[in-house]
């Protein structure tokens, strides 16, 4: 849990992440989203890949710790 | 009268001496049973000898026979070392005589030798006497065909407390090498002369009525001469020793001495200590098969957790790779909405000159949305501009 709120100072997990960038994702596709809405949509969705990313990876390498072990 | 002609009863004696002495100039090996015997004072042994006919009681010849002190010095000791015993009535002799007559005393056969191998021989001819009825009355194999058990440490003992040959077996046996512990009970009996045999068997009386509590009889006594051993030939001892219902073993003597109660015995062993080695190496072999048993039996078991261990590690790496694609494919999907918030930012296509079209604020993917002389916002990488619409044609 430690490592999780360390990530861009949120606390959430890959679960949460994942939900909310397919929502932005769809939100960002949609034409009748404003254009000044847009930039800090993308800002937002390039964060929460970096938390998806970040947290695939660390379960990556647990995985392949439980296994050498 | 004849007086004239006559002669003395000495002459007479004297022509026979002359006669027999001059005819019967050489010794003799004689064979003979000795009917009495005694020693004078004076050291001379004065002898009765007798043969009988075989299988006879009675007397067919008599003999008087001297052993003079000087030879009986030698004679003596040399006889009973060989064959253990005093030379002594019904014993059968073979001596060497020369035949002496005199006046006074008649014929005697001055002995100058025996030899004790033929007294010994005597007993060989009655112990193969013995083993012959044994096997006839069917009792030769039946103690050794008993069944000894598997690690036999009740041990009854019958032997004389003060023999070296028992101090040897008890020694031998507790403190053997391995450590194995045994009960040992001494029967104690005179291992030696002729009453040896009865004491023997009233040992073995007793041991038989406590049987349930031995697993195993042992009669064992050290080395001794011929006639002391001589009492292992016993037929009612070899008997008793073949019916008892307990596995007998037997260590009697040294490495040559084989007596009909070795014979009988469920094992004859050559000496005392080499039947302690006989129990013990029962012992030192049953460990030996259990090590064996329980080394098969860990192999076994590493066997077969190591099979068990293979199946582990197949799941595990099962469970390994399907969490590392469980991983890849979530990876997938980010990746997948990393492009499509690429490709569907419009702002992403401002960079490449494209502009987004506003109206009223909100962005327009057709023209039908459009009215000639209406107003239109274009969005570009570096700014807006604020349009009027002029005219519209459809593609």
């Amino acid at each position: 849990m430690k490592k999780k709120e360390a990530i861009k100072g949120e606390g959430i997990g890959y679960r949460e992440a994942i939900e909310e960038l397919e929502k932005l994702v769809v939100k960002i596709e949609d034409p009748s989203t404003n254009i000044e809405e847009i930039a800090p949509l993308v800002k937002r969705s390039m964060e929460l890949t970096e938390i998806c990313r970040r947290e695939l990876g660390r379960y990556k390498e647990e995985i392949d710790k439980l296994q050498t072990n | 009268m004849r007086e004239g002609s006559s002669i003395g009863l000495l002459e007479l004696q004297d022509e026979i001496k002359e006669t027999l002495e001059r005819e019967l100039k050489r010794g003799y090996w004689v064979r003979a049973e000795i009917s009495e015997i005694k020693q004078q004072s004076t050291g001379h042994c004065y002898l009765e000898l007798v043969e009988r006919k075989e299988g006879e009681e009675s007397i067919s010849a008599r003999a008087q026979g001297i052993i003079w002190a000087s030879s009986f010095r030698m004679i003596r000791p040399y006889f009973s070392s060989t064959t253990g015993e005093e030379l002594s009535r019904g014993m059968k002799i073979l001596v060497k005589a020369q035949v002496q007559y005199t006046a006074l005393y008649g014929l005697s056969l001055i002995i100058s030798d025996i030899d004790p191998s033929y007294t010994v021989g005597e007993q060989e001819l009655q112990r193969q006497r013995t083993i012959m009825r044994l096997k006839e009355e069917g009792m030769f194999e039946m103690n050794s065909t008993l069944e000894l058990p598997a690690l036999p440490s009740k041990i009854a003992i019958i032997s004389s407390e003060n023999a070296a040959g028992y101090r040897d077996f008890i020694k031998h046996l507790h403190n053997n090498e391995y450590g194995f512990n045994f009960q040992t009970q001494l029967f104690s009996s005179l291992m030696q002369g002729a009453t040896a045999p009865q004491e023997i068997i009233s040992s073995l009386e007793k041991i038989a009525e406590r049987a349930d509590e031995f697993d195993l009889v042992v009669i064992v006594r050290g080395g001794g001469s011929v006639q002391d051993l001589s009492c292992f030939d016993d037929y009612e001892l070899a008997a008793n020793i073949a019916q008892f219902p307990i596995p007998v073993l037997t260590g009697i003597g040294h490495d040559h001495d084989f007596h009909i109660a070795d014979m009988v015995a469920f094992q004859g062993l050559k000496t005392p200590t080499a039947t302690a080695d006989f129990i013990i190496e029962i012992f030192a072999s049953e460990e030996q098969h259990l090590s064996y048993i329980l080394q098969r039996l860990n192999l076994a078991i590493r066997n077969r957790s190591a099979d068990e261990l293979a199946v582990i590690d197949r799941i595990e790496s099962k469970v390994h790779s399907r969490a590392i694609e469980r991983i890849s494919k979530e990876g997938y999907k980010v990746e997948l909405l990393v492009q499509r918030i690429k490709s569907g930012n419009p702002l992403t296509l401002l960079d490449k000159g494209y502009a987004v079209p506003l109206l009223n604020g909100k962005r327009i993917k057709s023209v039908e949305s459009l009215a000639e002389g209406g107003d239109l916002i274009l969005i570009m990488a570096d700014g807006k501009i604020e349009c009027k619409v002029e005219k519209i044609s459809k593609i």
